[in-house]
């Protein structure tokens, strides 16, 4: 049968990955410390009926050959880690890294996951929690008598009590050498892979690692007029795209209506 | 049989092939640093039509076409539009150049610049192809590198390898690959576009002009069907009813 109709037909199915992930960046426009993905398409393999370089006489040959493409598939969903704003929430449980890094997190298995939502909170046993409940590691527990603690830039923690002030731990941050490669398993949570490579372990503000900012929390770095723009296109192609596919099977009509 | 119905057949095919060639432009209307291809049709050499067994004076008819077919299917370089993406490992080339990337069947050449940090610290493509700078696969230090427009990485000032970006004399002898490469005959020369960063080169499929050739195409081909039902109307008449005994 015609190819067009494949062919085109891969395109309509990718425009609706593209408008997948885009969906995705709005619902989480909002989300704390979400990164934004974008979609990256390659075109498929070709079909060569002739061959560019085919002699066609004794010293003469073929400058260019027939080609036919059989569309397009998507190649990878690449999560864009470039900062996002900062939000002042006047708590003191909010962090935002300012530049490269993670938070690390215990997951309830014992593996560690990392993110970049720095909105912690105090469980019961006065540990620092992410709002699932999961500890940040290494482990921050603040006495149960500290009015209130401060988180110094490099990643101090300093609990306030009656008597004067305590250092009750280090905030350590992971980076990755590629943060594209990292699994994101939802929930603001990523996984290393081997794609990412493993992580490095620093105090904030050395060898590269960002730094922390306490009291701001860091939103997602979603553009809605960039997504608003990016869904406008991904729907035209798709439109286009079926419009291709009507042609092709036109065609086809055409062909079978040769026979009376 | 006559002659006609098969040269309609073979403008028929020869658009089908057309209509090929459209629809993989448009499936790729999103695709980074995607050229977009234009099949170019020519005729059949004519047949030279005379009559013979007339005796010395035998007059010349002429000659008759016998239809259509894609001679090729060229790639058109020109330039994408540029997309910013704020990202540090995207680059574009402004003007003319390719870049180099290692894979496994040997060095291939690529307009999109969407590249990422592998594990080991390489620049790879999404294939996790390695990006070829001038002293082979190149090492991406870690944190934030810049780019300036022959190509040259520095991060914090330190230098760390120069891309390799090519041009080639004649861009006709590149082939198509798939997976955004092209493959060429040699290695290039030198570039003399710019590299720029955080920028991605959009496709150069324009819609409108891909939705008038599908346009253009269709009618062709509709046009080309008739043919083919007129003469199989000559025919009818010819043995039903000429030929009624």
């Amino acid at each position: 049968m015609i190819r067009a109709l494949w062919t085109a037909g891969t395109g309509m199915v990718a425009q609706q990955a593209n408008l997948d992930m885009i969906s995705n960046n709005l619902a989480n426009v909002n989300t704390t410390g979400f990164k934004k993905s974008r979609v990256e398409f390659q075109d498929l393999m070709y079909q060569t009926l002739r061959q560019a370089g085919a002699a066609t006489g004794p010293d003469t040959q073929l400058p260019s050959g027939v080609q036919v493409g059989h569309g397009v598939r998507e190649v990878a969903t690449q999560k864009l880690y470039t900062q996002g704003n900062f939000q002042n929430t006047g708590n003191d449980f909010d962090l935002a890294i300012e530049g490269d890094g993670f938070f690390q997190i215990t997951m309830p298995d014992g593996t560690l996951a990392y993110t970049r939502d720095g909105s912690f909170k105090k469980d019961s046993q006065g540990r620092m929690v992410t709002a699932e409940g999961y500890p940040l590691e290494p482990a921050i527990t603040i006495p149960e008598n500290a009015t209130g603690i401060t988180v110094s830039s490099d990643g101090l923690v300093t609990a306030t009590l009656s008597t004067g002030t305590q250092d009750i731990g280090q905030i350590t941050i992971a980076r990755f050498v590629n943060p594209a490669g990292l699994e994101s398993i939802g929930r603001n949570l990523v996984k290393e892979t081997a794609a990412s490579g493993a992580p490095t372990v620093g105090n904030p503000g050395t060898d590269g690692a960002g730094t922390l900012v306490q009291q701001y929390l860091e939103m997602s770095n979603v553009q809605v007029v960039e997504e608003m723009v990016n869904m406008i296109v991904a729907q035209r192609a798709y439109e286009v795209n079926s419009k291709a596919i009507q042609t092709a099977d036109d065609m086809l009509g055409q062909a079978a209506s040769l026979k009376r | 049989m006559i002659r006609g119905i098969y040269t309609a057949a073979s403008g028929m095919l020869a658009e089908t092939t057309r209509t090929d060639t459209i629809a993989n432009n448009l499936a790729n209307a999103n695709t980074t640093g995607y050229k977009k291809d234009i099949a170019v049709s020519k005729d059949f050499a004519s047949l030279l039509i005379r009559r013979i067994n007339d005796g010395q004076d035998a007059p010349v008819i002429g000659t008759l076409g016998i239809g259509a077919m894609i001679d090729q299917v060229a790639t058109i370089q020109t330039a994408g539009g540029m997309r910013p993406t704020g990202s540090s490992l995207d680059f574009a080339v402004d003007g003319k150049g390719f870049f180099a990337i290692e894979t496994p069947a040997g060095v291939r050449f690529t307009r999109n610049g969407a590249f990422t940090r592998s594990a080991q610290g390489e620049l790879v493509t999404h294939e996790g192809y390695r990006v070829l700078g001038q002293n082979g696969p190149l090492r991406i230090p870690d944190g934030k590198i810049s780019v300036d427009g022959s190509g040259r990485i520095t991060n914090g000032g330190i230098a760390a390898g120069q891309l390799r970006v090519v041009e080639f004399a004649d861009e006709r002898q590149l082939v198509k690959e798939g997976d955004s490469l092209f493959r060429a005959p040699g290695n290039g020369r030198p570039a003399s576009g710019n590299v720029v960063q955080g920028f991605l080169e959009q496709s150069n499929v324009n819609v409108v002009s891909e939705m008038v050739n599908l346009i253009a195409g269709y009618r062709a081909y509709e046009v080309n069907a008739k043919t083919v039902q007129a003469h199989d109307q000559l025919l009818d008449k010819a043995v039903n009813e000429v030929g009624k005994v």
